[in-house]
């Protein structure tokens, strides 16, 4: 009993930290800011840390993904494809919640330039919202492999 | 950078380092702890961080 006592406050400890952290850094994806008073080193500094904390979730689980579902890959192979996958996941993930005059909603032609913005900033929120339920999902595929 | 930064810091970059080179062992659930370690140590930060700028003068 005390055991699973111990587990479930750690856990709760856990979980409630990861939830926070990674709902912080996802709100960070989708926005753009001039530069202003801040340098470029600072602000590229900033990307960098946000890109880094979402990036440990995705490694684990691409890395488990292959190595429970590839039996013949070794362990250094695993962890060095997921490296690159990882990045190119997070990279297209901003660039989605980011669209440019290419990329924005097909919705977009069908309203007036009032309501574009609006259905911009829908695709915006449905692209993080995609982004955080993905991470959030994967604590629970971890526990499963 | 003040020093208790420089060390939050320093404590973030050995447990992520830890939790990235657990994989290459082959001890994930090792890794996955560490990993879990960090988000907590990032979680206190921002509640100390939120705490600093309450502080602060408008």
């Amino acid at each position: 009993m005390l055991k699973l006592l111990i587990i479930a406050s750690v856990w709760f400890l856990f979980f409630s930290a990861i939830l926070h952290v990674v709902s912080q850094q996802v709100s960070l994806i989708g926005v753009y800011h001039d530069l202003g008073d801040e340098s470029f080193f600072a602000k590229f500094r900033k990307i960098l840390k946000c890109n880094i904390y979402l990036s440990f979730p995705i490694i684990f689980s691409f890395n488990i993904v292959m190595r429970t579902t590839i039996t013949s890959i070794q362990v250094t192979d695993a962890f060095l494809i997921s490296l690159p996958i990882t990045l190119m996941s997070l990279l297209t993930v901003r660039v989605l919640s980011n669209p440019s005059e290419e990329l924005k909603p097909v919705l977009c032609n069908f309203h007036g330039d009032d309501q574009k913005e609006m259905l911009v900033e829908l695709h915006k929120e449905r692209m993080l919202s995609f982004i955080y339920s993905f991470i959030c999902r994967i604590p629970r595929s971890l526990l499963r492999g | 950078m003040d020093p208790g930064q420089a060390i939050i810091n320093l404590i973030q970059f050995l447990l992520g380092g830890a939790s990235l080179y657990s994989l290459l062992d082959d001890t994930i659930v090792r890794g996955l702890v560490l990993m879990f370690l960090l988000y907590l140590v990032v979680f206190i930060e921002s509640i100390l961080a939120n705490k600093r700028a309450e502080k602060r003068p408008c």
